[in-house]
């Protein structure tokens, strides 16, 4: 009997102890059959059913790990550490990557040997993975010791002299006792294998630790031990990953279980696109978090640092660093700290962020030192603030209007404007300017899209990238290693939307400017008088000022003072550097502060500048109004205002071209567009000074009330524009009775 | 693609502003007084060939034609330190160097007479250069020379460059001037600046006198002190187009801005703070952004002598403010201008304050902080023209004086020519009085009806 039981307690299950219910019901433990021959009383038949009981919670989770592991049978068992392996040879974490390969390759190799197999792993992705198999060989160690114990147990039933037990006539109570401890812990792992069974996608990777953790706070000691020791060994796995990611710059993630991952659309644009490949737009700007995946005791800040670490330390291995500062660069010093981390019992949270702030420290201070003093940082942001955002203002004078002939050139040619035309024009512009001897202008690159469908695989589609030439493009900056660390693709999204917004009004302001006055139209029209002269006149003053006041507020208020703020940040941060010297004479207590502070404040920290340049690009849009949310609010107003200034331009331009006098068509046409324009400034006006009473948040408000003191700064706006209807003195119907008037006095006299 | 301006200086008074002015450009972009750049200092920021282009032998020329009747003021220019800086074909004087005598009608008959040299400069000019933006006109409307001969320049212009902008800088007469025919001469000029010229900045003697004693404390301000000022606004005007940046690199876009209607485009001008070239130090003082927006809106830093209504008002405002300013700083000067009303704007359309911050020149050190011009079209400047009619009427009921224009060819028909100026001139005296109603435009759509019937 008590050999059938411990064959029981081993999971086998025979005549006495069957499962229950049988076969082919879902079983649920085992039991002695009620027809069972020998009599049992109902307590010992209890006991002994409960002690069965263990033996059917291992054979499930003995199952479980068995078809587990079957199914991702080719991982290096060594590489998972034995309960008594405490110190597992760290020697060879060196080898990681590569022993990795080794396994990935035994994958492939196992995964063209068996077809099947391929198909399965692709279908249930969530089965596989480094940590499920680190799991189970977990429980497996659990479970070896489980059947140690059986193993013992059976000694010591074998052995008359044991004093513990009795020899053959050991009682239940012994056994029960023996066991209590697996009595306590089998009932978790199994419902543990049933979760993971039940939905392997919230098991899987790295989601697994923070389950396991969570476990592991029970007050229970031996489940906490046991659910502690698991954790340790998936940890260990996780250090890897880590390890890999943060020294090496490489994620070894096979099975899209870390909580950084790929950005597989951007990765599909890149492949796609010619330019963008050449130029290698380098992947680590691709990479990003998975929120779910971040294990629950690991603060998001810590997650963010880890994935800035890893990028820039791909970066720092990158092939095309040829940088000499960063030729000794190296981590090793803290590959230990790192991997002490896995032989904690338990989750070292204070030293864990200790280690990753320090990893960050190094790498952040070795790109400092090349991203903003060997590559000057700030000369690229004015780059870019000179070229996208116009404030080479000589420069794109003469650039929009050899656009403009360009564009008149391919109409009667009925040719497509190419890239190539672009960038032959980008860079001839540049003679006779200011921008005449900018080397960073060869850096710039147009792309554009004459067929719409290559260009939607674009997240980002700006209101205006198809304004000026009828189809999108975009000006791309080919950016230099290390640079690219803190520009990235959805920056120059940005800048793109902006370049193209800002070339719009640009153009538009200077067609109004020579309307009248210079090339377009005749010399009637500067010192003769013609007819609906004034009205004309003051459409286009109307116009003009608008738009002027939108530039310059454009310009100073938003572009100008966003800048200074982030070079300034920029310069806090270089300047923590390097005290300044002048403090020399201080007495010696001050300056020991002072080193404490400098130690305190020795960040030169990368990550920040990222942040700042995002924080500068967002306010940006939003001054502009280009802002997904404002644009639709306010953006399209002045959009309309725009095109409706356009229009104008057109219809004044065709007619004073040729002619000395405009028809009265045409000057009908030119009161509707004036009427629709400043219906629409009125709108604006209205929503502006709504929004600016109403409490909106800070940065809103500033804008608004910049934007609004210079366009009602004589109050007219306030006077006329606050009439629902609109109407002013200028261009009322009346006008035209006051025509018709004197049309017919015209037809008397 | 620079848009060059080339540079007319007619008659005694122009040639004497053009010279200080070139002496003051050759400062700012670090040009010797020959003509050669100062090496290792360019930054490549200032475009140098809107006013100058570059000689076979990399030396800068000014893209200027000297123009003069007599020779005494062309040859104070070439015996002075700045002789090789201009191109001597590009000097024009008068082969009987007898002088225009400081009568308008015999300066434009000169200018008849002289038209194929005159032109054959300007075209030359005009041809040396990649897209000319238009000209820029100093004289004096006072004289003979200047208003005359500047007169005939700008309807030749006008013809023969119908689509380059015309920019005049011109200066009005003192009321003790010492000839006594400028009514004559200033009303018949008048009248083309009215009709050809797209902008004309306004300068006025006795204003220049008056800052000249106040700002640099000078007893009895000299010809060519008062000149220093008109320069230092000459070319405080023109930096945007010298140093570009986001805003305004062009003529057109300065004028457009300021400019509403045609006719009205009479320019007057302030700058703050003046220092005496002599002695810098003396009068300096701390300057903010706000203190010298403020002080631009006085009328005593007006370089025009105007008599003010309380009906009078700003059409359009453009300050350029130089240095270390920040746009913070502006915004926050603007808002207290407005909080403070002072300055008061046309009622029947939007106008502002627009500002252009523009670098300064690295070559000349400041010992200001901040330093401003502003342009202004302002209704006032129609009590100056009020003026000048005034005058002339007085003379004309006299007859007085008329001789010496009968002589010449166009008045040897009549006299129509006079009525014909003071009626434009009248004309705008009228418009820039409207500008201050509400219903301004409706106004200009009656008298353009009244001219159909």
């Amino acid at each position: 009997m008590l050999h059938e039981l411990l064959l029981a307690l081993s999971g086998h299950y025979g005549e006495v102890f069957a499962l229950h219910p049988p076969p082919p019901q879902q079983s649920e433990t085992f039991k002695i059959p009620v027809n069972f021959p020998i009599y049992l009383h109902i307590s010992e038949r209890e006991a002994l059913e409960e002690l069965a009981h263990l033996g059917f919670l291992y054979l499930q989770i003995s199952n479980f790990v068995k078809e587990k592991l079957e199914y991702t049978d080719k991982y290096n068992i060594n590489a998972i550490p034995k309960l008594e392996d405490e110190l597992h040879s760290f020697s060879s974490l060196g080898n990681l990557t590569s022993q990795l390969e080794e396994n990935n390759n035994s994958n492939n190799n196992n995964n063209t040997n068996n077809n099947e197999k391929t198909v399965k792993y692709s279908l249930e992705d969530f089965q596989n993975g480094y940590y499920i198999r680190a799991l189970c060989s977990g429980i497996n160690q659990i479970l070896d010791k489980y059947l140690d114990r059986i193993t013992m147990a059976e000694r010591k039933i074998l052995d008359n002299l044991d004093p513990e037990t009795i020899g053959p006539s050991t009682p239940i109570s012994f056994l029960k006792y023996y066991f209590s401890e697996y009595k306590v812990i089998l009932p978790y792992l199994y419902q543990l294998t049933i979760n993971i069974k039940d939905s392997p996608h919230k098991y899987h990777g790295t989601q697994l630790l923070s389950k396991l953790y969570s476990c592991a706070n029970n007050g229970i000691p031996e489940i906490k031990k046991t659910f502690l020791f698991l954790f340790k060994v998936c940890n260990f796995v996780f250090c890897k990953q880590l390890i890999s990611w943060v020294i090496y710059g490489k994620l070894e993630d096979r099975y899209k279980e870390f909580f950084i991952k790929l950005n597989e659309n951007k990765k599909r644009n890149i492949g796609k696109n010619i330019y963008l490949k050449k130029n290698s737009f380098s992947l680590f700007s691709e990479y990003e978090l998975v929120d779910d995946y971040i294990p629950t005791y690991i603060k998001k800040d810590i997650a963010k640092t880890i994935l800035f670490i890893g990028k820039s330390v791909a970066a720092i291995y990158d092939p095309r660093n040829q940088k000499k500062r960063l030729s000794n660069f190296s981590l090793q010093s803290q590959l230990n700290e790192l991997s002490k981390l896995s032989q904690y019992n338990n989750f070292n949270n204070y030293k864990f962020e200790t280690v990753i702030r320090n990893i960050k420290h190094i790498v952040s201070k070795a790109l400092w030192q090349v991203v903003v003093i060997d590559e000057n940082l700030v000369l690229y942001l004015e780059v870019f603030r000179n070229y996208f955002l116009l404030v080479k203002g000589d420069y794109f004078v003469k650039f929009i209007e050899e656009c403009e002939s360009l564009k008149a050139r391919a109409n009667i040619r009925s040719a497509l404007i190419t890239e190539q035309d672009l960038n032959n024009l980008w860079n001839r512009v540049s003679i006779n300017t200011t921008a005449e001897n900018d080397e960073t202008l060869e850096n710039f690159n147009f792309k554009v899209y004459h067929n719409a469908s290559e260009f939607e695989e674009y997240v980002y589609r700006s209101p205006y990238d198809d304004y000026l030439f009828g189809f999108p493009m975009r000006l791309e900056y080919f950016i230099k290693w290390p640079l690219d660390i803190i520009f990235t693709q959805s920056d120059f999204d940005k800048y793109n939307t902006l370049f193209s917004f800002l070339m719009v009004l640009k153009r538009v302001q200077m067609r109004l400017q020579h309307l009248l006055t210079r090339t377009y139209t005749n010399k009637y029209t500067r010192h003769q008088k013609f007819e609906h002269q004034s009205h004309i006149w003051s459409i286009r003053q109307m116009m003009l000022f608008f738009i002027n006041c939108l530039w310059s507020y454009i310009q100073m208020d938003v572009l100008w003072i966003n800048y200074e703020e982030l070079v300034q940040s920029i310069n806090k941060e270089k300047y923590k550097v390097k005290p300044d010297n002048s403090s020399n004479n201080m007495d010696i207590t001050s300056e020991n502060e002072k080193e404490n502070e400098e130690n305190d404040n020795d960040h030169q920290n990368l990550e920040d500048i990222q942040i700042y340049h995002k924080k500068y690009l967002n306010n940006l849009m939003k001054g502009c109004f280009l802002e997904h949310g404002i644009f639709n609010a306010i953006g399209k107003c002045i959009k309309t205002v725009i095109q409706l200034c356009d229009q104008f331009c057109f219809v004044v331009e065709k007619n004073l071209g040729v002619k000395k006098n405009i028809s009265e068509d045409t000057w009908n046409t030119c009161r509707e567009l004036g009427l629709k324009f400043q219906e629409n400034t009125f709108f604006l006006f209205r929503t502006f000074s709504g929004v600016k009473t109403a409490s909106v948040s800070s940065w809103q408000n500033q804008y608004l009330s910049q934007l609004l003191l210079r366009m009602d700064f004589n109050r007219w706006f306030s006077i006329n524009g606050l009439n629902q209807n609109g109407a002013s003195t200028w261009l009322t119907p009346t006008h035209d009775d006051l025509f018709v008037d004197n049309n017919n006095m015209d037809e008397e006299n | 693609m620079p848009r060059e301006i080339i540079t007319l200086q007619a008659g005694q008074c122009g040639n004497q502003i053009g010279m200080e002015f070139w002496a003051q450009l050759c400062k700012e972009h670090g040009i010797s007084k020959d003509g050669i750049l100062k090496v290792g200092d360019n930054d490549g920021n200032d475009r140098k060939d809107v006013f100058f282009y570059q000689a076979d032998d990399e030396k800068y020329v000014p893209r200027a034609i000297l123009l003069d009747l007599e020779p005494r003021v062309i040859n104070n220019i070439l015996q002075s330190d700045y002789d090789r800086l201009y191109n001597p074909e590009n000097i024009y004087l008068s082969p009987d160097g007898g002088g225009a005598g400081n009568i308008w009608a015999v300066g434009y008959e000169q200018g008849e007479q002289l038209h194929e040299d005159i032109i054959e400069m300007i075209d030359r000019e005009a041809d040396g250069s990649d897209s000319l933006e238009g000209f820029m006109l100093l004289h004096s409307i006072a004289g003979g020379t200047g208003s005359g001969l500047g007169s005939y320049l700008l309807e030749n212009l006008n013809d023969r460059y119908p689509k380059k902008l015309i920019q005049t800088y011109s200066v009005f007469p003192n009321n003790e001037e010492a000839v006594i025919v400028q009514p004559y001469n200033s009303l018949l000029s008048l009248k083309r600046l009215t009709t050809n010229a797209d902008c004309v900045v306004v300068l006025d003697n006795i204003a220049l006198n008056r800052i000249a004693a106040d700002k640099l404390h000078f007893k009895n301000p000299t010809f060519a002190q008062a000149n220093q000022l008109v320069s230092t606004v000459m070319s405080a005007s023109t930096t945007t187009l010298r140093y570009p940046g986001y805003m305004n690199n062009d003529l057109v876009g300065l004028m457009s801005s300021l400019i509403p209607t045609p006719r009205c485009h009479y320019l007057m001008t302030s700058y703050t703070p003046f220092t005496d070239p002599a002695d810098q130090t003396k009068s300096v003082r701390k300057t903010t952004v706000l203190d010298v927006m403020r002080r631009l809106l006085q009328p005593k830093n007006r370089m025009v002598s105007t008599v003010s209504t309380k009906k009078n008002c700003y059409i359009s405002i453009m300050n350029i403010i130089q240095g270390e300013a920040d746009p913070t700083e502006v915004h926050k000067s603007l808002l207290r201008i407005r909080e403070r009303r002072l300055a008061q704007f046309i009622p029947w359309g939007p106008a502002s304050i627009q500002v252009a911050i523009s670098r300064k020149s690295p070559y000349i050190e400041t010992h200001h902080r901040v330093s401003g011009l502003m342009l202004a079209n302002h209704t006032s400047i129609a009590s100056l023209f009020k003026r000048t009619i005034d005058q002339y009427d007085k003379l004309r009921k006299r007859g007085a004086f008329l001789d010496q224009y009968k002589k010449t060819r166009i008045f040897s028909d009549g006299l129509d020519e006079f009525d014909s100026s003071k009626e434009i001139v009248q004309e705008l005296i009228d418009e820039y009085e409207a500008c201050e109603s509400p219903d301004y435009i409706n106004w200009v759509c009656i008298i353009i009806i009244s001219l159909y019937l």
